[in-house]
């Protein structure tokens, strides 16, 4: 009895997690926002579309723009984690909702599952997006490596999201967690390679970077992109 | 019988000594108020009720239980309207009521309770859109969903205007009505005297008085011909310096 209960408890608390997700248009942008800067960058910015060339005959055919695509499958899947699901879960504790649900005899806890729920689901959603975007306004080509390519998509996933969750359980209301939120994630766009593709780093800065959940995840991306071989290194980071 | 037994209660935070060698008892099918100035004590009572935090010392039962350590069966069994509870603006009101509903083993339904707190034309409506009087109303219902023994009601009618109130208080007869066990938190008097069959007052953590409003007028204000005995009574109980005036 109890167990089908709470069964029915969480099947409504992701549908109705779902239905303000929807009728949130900053969750949605923010999910979304990734694969539009990729389209941004492949047609706005001057020469990202052409080849690069030079002596290795690997990396000649590719583009700068190519650069980015696990940039942007990187940032997608940030934005959702860092700040829309910590913002989420700091407004709740701001106006009380965690405390109500506290006394009902399902608890609160259930609602943070609910949100990774939502946040999986959305997830998906802006990571398809920018994959279609890639591949059919982009014709970037589909990773040489797919198993590496998504379980880099999926340890990325799960280290964001706890990134996401210590941000969501040390600030204090939804403000406090979208601002830590938006500083993270643009500390983590640099090292993601968002301003210069981890390839086109200055040494030092691309080292650093490699060490930094965000960075390694594109590396590992990018490796399993084109390379079809990634290290061990960025697992062990994220 | 006893619904709600409260003995030697003792909590702290810290240095703080929220409540202090607290005993009451609520009897089943009545409205017991728990009356106070600011930072008596009255919520903590009310979250060691609730079960949310466990007490330092003392001992409190809820139908039989302790709501500390059984926590699924009070839950069950309790409604709670939480002091000032705000629910994500774009929910709406039918969409609130059947998620709280999924919560409990045989919840009431959910078309019938909204038109019991008169929202039955508001589902479609987003909290956000509420007024402060639909809001209170919408939490009466939710602590109600679970067909609770007891409801719990935690400053209901601070900050309704006073046809609010009126309408809070009409519900909270007809809840009282259906047999279920009402504990009113308020800081109003006339509420009290107008609802609550037996009330404890809380100052300082420690409770200064339980009985009826009437025999709280009468023990202490004997033959005055105040229009306001009752608030002279309440306040001559708790400390002047901490009980706030237009507050009382």
């Amino acid at each position: 009895m109890r167990g089908r209960c709470e069964m029915r408890a969480t099947v409504a608390l992701t549908r109705v997690e779902t239905l303000l997700f929807l009728r949130n248009p900053t969750s949605i942008f923010m999910a979304v926002l990734p694969a539009l800067l990729l389209l941004l960058q492949a047609y706005v910015i001057q020469g990202t579309m052409n080849p690069i060339g030079g002596p290795d005959p690997n990396a000649a055919a590719l583009r700068p723009i190519d650069f980015f695509v696990p940039v942007a499958v990187t940032v997608a899947i940030a934005s959702v984690a860092i700040t829309n699901y910590p913002s989420s879960v700091g407004s709740y504790r701001e106006t009380g909702i965690l405390r109500r649900l506290g006394v009902t005899p399902v608890g609160a806890h259930r609602v943070l599952l609910a949100q990774w729920v939502v946040s999986g689901m959305s997830l998906a959603a802006a990571f398809l997006l920018t994959m279609t975007i890639a591949w059919l306004a982009i014709g970037a080509s589909a990773p040489r490596n797919a198993i590496i390519a998504a379980a880099t998509v999926i340890f990325g996933t799960i280290a964001m999201m706890s990134l996401g969750s210590v941000l969501a359980a040390i600030a204090p209301n939804a403000q406090a967690a979208y601002g830590l939120g938006l500083i993270v994630f643009m500390a983590t766009m640099f090292t993601a390679g968002m301003w210069t593709p981890g390839p086109l780093m200055p040494e030092t800065i691309r080292i650093i970077s490699g060490f930094t959940p965000m960075g390694a995840m594109t590396q590992a991306l990018t490796d399993a992109w084109y390379a079809g071989t990634v290290s061990l290194v960025p697992f062990i980071v994220t | 019988m006893s619904v709600i037994h409260v003995e030697s209660l003792r909590k702290a935070f810290g240095e703080v000594v929220a409540v202090d060698d607290l005993t009451f008892d609520v009897a089943a099918g009545e409205i017991f108020g728990v009356l106070g100035p600011n930072g008596a004590g009255k919520t903590t009572t009310v979250e060691c009720i609730a079960g949310t935090i466990a007490p330092d010392r003392g001992r409190v039962t809820v139908l039989g239980a302790d709501p500390a350590r059984q926590r699924g069966f009070v839950r069950e069994r309790v409604g709670y309207q939480l002091q000032s509870t705000a629910l994500p603006p774009a929910l709406r009101v039918g969409e609130a009521i059947e998620l709280f509903a999924a919560f409990y083993e045989s919840p009431a339904d959910a078309g019938a309770l909204l038109d019991l707190v008169g929202m039955g034309g508001e589902r479609r409506r987003p909290f956000g859109k509420l007024s402060g009087g639909q809001k209170q109303r919408l939490s009466i219902a939710l602590a109600l969903v679970g067909q609770p023994k007891i409801a719990v009601f935690d400053e209901l009618t601070t900050g309704l205007d006073p046809q609010g109130r009126r309408d809070a208080w009409r519900l909270i007869e007809q809840i009282r009505d259906r047999g279920i066990t009402v504990v009113l938190v308020t800081h109003f008097l006339e509420e009290a005297e107008r609802l609550c069959d037996r009330i404890v007052v809380i100052d300082k953590g420690r409770s200064r008085f339980i009985g009826s409003p009437g025999e709280l007028t009468e023990s202490i204000e004997p033959g005055s011909s105040s229009r306001h005995r009752l608030e002279d009574a309440y306040l001559r109980l708790v400390d002047q310096d901490t009980a706030d005036a237009g507050q009382v």
